[in-house]
């Protein structure tokens, strides 16, 4: 997949995974890598960049004697998810749009 | 490779970004091997999946430039050298001028020092060897000497003869000692010459690591960008 499309999809989809519980690293590596092709070196800066655009927030936990990391959604998160859904409907008809295109090319 | 060199090599290539930075994302990475770990994967797994420390960096550094900014790269590029700021502050003073005069001048004194004790222990073996000769030419002279005495008096020339085998004796020694002592002075002299000349390809590569060194340092990272 295209490197910018895949940054943009990847970071809507960490939002989307931690809209309803937070959630910590490794375990959204798992969530993600089912849906999209994602390795721990692209997924860190996502991380970074969400958390310096103050749509998340972070925490550390104790588990097991180590310190975790979790991320939580921020209400500005929050926001961008709403928008990207509203967006949806637009992405299908832009999707439909070079599928059809390909299609009728192809023939 | 195991878990304790690829944290070493990871942290190795972080040493060029701030603390906190670099802290952080020893941290992620920690937790992440944790993780994974716990989850049942074993070591060399993990590290084939996480992949080479060196792209996680440069990668990272790549896009942290999206909320770091371009000019926070530079100010890393200062902060790696802050000997270069010593050294361009110590350049606008005139301290600099005069450190490197006395600097110079220390040196060439140690460097005269050591050529002329060279040059002067070569010489005193040259005179020791010289007198050496002496010695034994005199011995021998006196030897006839103590024959011609032995006409007039037998017992003062068996006393000179016995004298002049000491002095021919003392004047070998003293031939041979220098025959074997004057290649050591002259290889001192060699070595310290060869020394000298190190000396001086080290001092002047300090230099050049310094100044240019750094300016290609500077040059790679704009390459980054």
């Amino acid at each position: 997949m295209d490197i910018q499309l895949k940054k943009g999809l990847l970071e809507i989809c960490v939002l989307a995974s931690l809209s309803s519980e937070q959630s910590y690293g490794y375990k959204i590596m798992t969530e993600l890598s089912s849906i999209l092709e994602i390795s721990e070196s692209t997924l860190y800066p996502i991380l970074k960049r969400l958390e310096h655009a103050c749509l998340l927030s972070t925490k550390q936990i104790v588990h097991n004697g180590r310190l975790r990391k979790y991320y939580q959604i921020t209400n500005q998160g929050k926001q961008k998810l709403i928008d990207y859904g509203k967006d949806i409907e637009n992405l299908h008809k832009v999707t439909q749009f070079v599928k059809d295109k390909l299609y009728t090319g192809n023939q | 490779m195991d878990k304790e060199q690829w944290f070493l090599k990871l942290e190795n290539h972080l040493q060029c970004l701030k603390q906190k930075e670099r802290q952080d994302l020893l941290q992620h990475y920690t937790e992440s091997f944790n993780d994974r770990l716990e989850s049942g994967q074993d070591e060399q797994q993990i590290i084939k999946e996480l992949g080479d420390p060196e792209s996680i960096v440069d990668k990272y550094k790549n896009e942290r430039i999206d909320w770091a900014g371009i000019n926070s790269i530079f100010v890393q590029a200062h902060r790696q050298q802050p000997v270069l700021f010593v050294i361009l502050f110590l350049f606008a003073s005139p301290i600099l001028i005069s450190l490197l005069l006395v600097f110079f001048s220390v040196i060439f004194t140690v460097v005269m020092a050591v050529v002329c004790v060279s040059f002067t222990l070569i010489i005193l073996f040259f005179v020791i060897d010289i007198s050496g000769f002496a010695f034994v030419f005199g011995g021998f002279v006196s030897i006839v000497f103590s024959i011609i005495t032995m006409t007039e008096s037998v017992g003062a020339g068996f006393a000179l003869l016995g004298a002049s085998i000491v002095l021919i004796g003392i004047g070998v020694i003293l031939i041979v000692a220098c025959k074997t002592t004057i290649p050591f002075s002259i290889k001192f002299a060699k070595m310290s010459v060869v020394r000298i000349e190190n000396l001086i390809i080290f001092i002047k590569n300090k230099f050049i690591n310094l100044f240019y060194g750094s300016k290609m340092k500077g040059a790679k990272k704009n390459e980054n960008i």
